[in-house]
């Protein structure tokens, strides 16, 4: 396992396998590790990710059954020696109700993914977006350059119930105001920042997709990037350049990197540069 | 004015109150205070309405028509009405809470030696080791308004009444707590309910969840 990229099983996740599957489209070496297994299974990864899905059926609040996990504490330990931790949408509210992200007060839980906002709906919201990286320092958007569009964004899928990002903290909120942790926004084409629904789609503060923690290895992120791996998941509704790139393709979109891959391309360039 | 009152509670198993037992027992290290825990979605609203008893009888048309609140088919209620000159008090589900958890700590106590169980003649409340046991009840609730304002609206023109002021929206948690005084028994439920910290507090996330405590109140041992 030495070296892998451990993908953490919590029961309920459903998208570790794609996340693997992701991982190793870019030469990555990617293992599967249950949510139960030894303590020291993390000890020797080189990054950690923790996939999207319902752990623990979204049971309480999405993540925080998970957070409480023991293997969370080996997750934090591994944070805090500067391994990469990816979150990916449920993995993001774990790493959230975990006091992980933004982690500018060591293990406080500083952030909320609270239920989305949205016009005349409720609950569960499956769409494509586009992001753009935000001012925060990340090693999962650091070479992400390759991907982006003209307007410097980028077509990403997302689904989830639970995905504004809130603080009730003056505090913490000045400081993401000042662009500490801001990873990833939300943006309309023209690449502005996106105030309002459907592009920035559940009412998130400051339009934050993706938060960061200060030293920049640990990434909650509400997008779904493992789902944009391949450019034939790019819908032609999405348009830009992604979409006209799989129009270009013909079958060949089965095989050609997607929007998606980027981010994990960003980790592997950030694990050997 | 007539202010209703509505707790709605599974009549099956309770998986997530179930989780929540099972995570602050086996994960966060409340396995010798926290004995029981049940939960109810619990409403309150309050409209003026000239005729209660004619828009009474509307609400319930819709509580029996539609799953707004519950599915008689899988949920059990508790509904209590009240305004000037006359009150209605219908359904189970506080009791069945009730009886439920109070079973919940019977199950949970069926190890330990009777002995340790009650040490005082006479003493009807539950005491394990000479410490009496509580029942706390929070109501926990989304700080968002939006989420009230929409089940007012939708009140509003199902009753045909307006306004219609939602008091409460929210999840009312029992727990049943081992604790030497009521105020020890308060801060034990704060600190379980306010998640703070990565190994402190579960039930709501402050950033965007808030709570008030209902009642704290020793539990007697009743079948």
């Amino acid at each position: 396992m030495k070296n892998d990229v451990v993908v953490i099983q919590f029961p309920g996740v459903n998208c570790e396998y794609e996340t693997a599957r992701a991982l190793a489209s870019v030469g990555l070496s990617a293992k599967i590790v249950r949510w139960n297994a030894a303590a020291d299974s993390l000890e020797h990864a080189a990054a950690i990710v923790l996939p999207g899905g319902f752990s623990y059926q979204d049971r309480i609040r999405a993540g925080v059954v998970a957070a409480k996990d023991r293997i969370m504490d080996a997750v934090f330990d591994a944070a805090s020696r500067g391994v990469p931790v990816l979150g990916i949408c449920n993995g993001a509210q774990i790493l959230v109700e975990s006091g992980t992200v933004p982690g500018f007060q060591t293990g406080t839980i500083d952030l909320a993914l609270a239920p989305n906002r949205m016009p005349d709906r409720t609950g569960y919201f499956c769409t494509w977006v586009r992001v753009k990286k935000g001012p925060a320092r990340c090693i999962f958007t650091e070479f992400l350059d390759g991907a982006l569009e003209d307007a410097g964004t980028i077509p990403i899928p997302l689904a989830h119930a639970e995905g504004r990002f809130v603080t009730s903290s003056d505090e913490v909120a000045r400081r993401l105001e000042a662009a500490e942790g801001l990873a990833l926004l939300y943006a309309r084409p023209d690449g502005s920042t996106a105030d309002s629904f459907p592009e920035n789609p559940n009412g998130s503060l400051l339009a934050i997709a993706g938060v960061t923690n200060p030293a920049g290895n640990v990434l909650a992120l509400m997008p779904h990037p493992e789902r944009a791996t391949w450019l034939h998941q790019v819908p032609r509704w999405v348009g830009g350049r992604w979409a006209h790139a799989r129009d270009g393709a013909g079958a060949a979109a089965m095989y050609l990197p997607g929007p998606g891959r980027g981010f994990f391309e960003s980790l592997r360039k950030g694990l050997r540069p | 004015m007539i202010e209703v009152s509505l707790d709605v509670m599974l009549k099956g198993i309770d998986l997530v109150a179930d989780t929540a037992f099972l995570t602050l027992r086996g994960k966060m290290g409340y396995q010798d205070n926290l004995l029981g825990i049940k939960r109810l979605d619990a409403y309150a609203f309050r409209f003026d309405a000239g005729n209660p008893p004619e828009t009474l009888s509307r609400l319930k048309r819709l509580l029996n028509t539609q799953t707004l609140f519950y599915n008689r088919n899988k949920h059990d209620f508790s509904l209590r009405c009240r305004w000037e000159g006359g009150g209605l008090e219908e359904g189970v589900s506080v009791d069945h809470c009730h009886r439920q958890l109070a079973r919940q700590v019977r199950r949970t106590l069926a190890g330990v030696p009777s002995e340790n169980l009650r040490s005082i003649e006479g003493e009807t409340r539950v005491m394990l080791k000479n410490v009496p046991v509580f029942r706390t009840e929070v109501v926990v609730e989304n700080l968002d308004p939006s989420v009230k304002t929409g089940l007012s609206q939708k009140l509003e023109t199902e009753l045909s009444t307006a306004p219609v002021v939602v008091a409460t929206l929210g999840t009312l948690w029992q727990l049943a707590l081992r604790a030497a005084s009521t105020g020890e028994a308060e801060a034990l439920t704060r600190q379980i309910v306010v998640t703070e910290k990565r190994d402190r507090g579960f039930l709501l996330n402050p950033n965007y969840q808030g709570f008030r405590l209902l009642a704290a109140e020793t539990m007697e041992l009743v079948e």
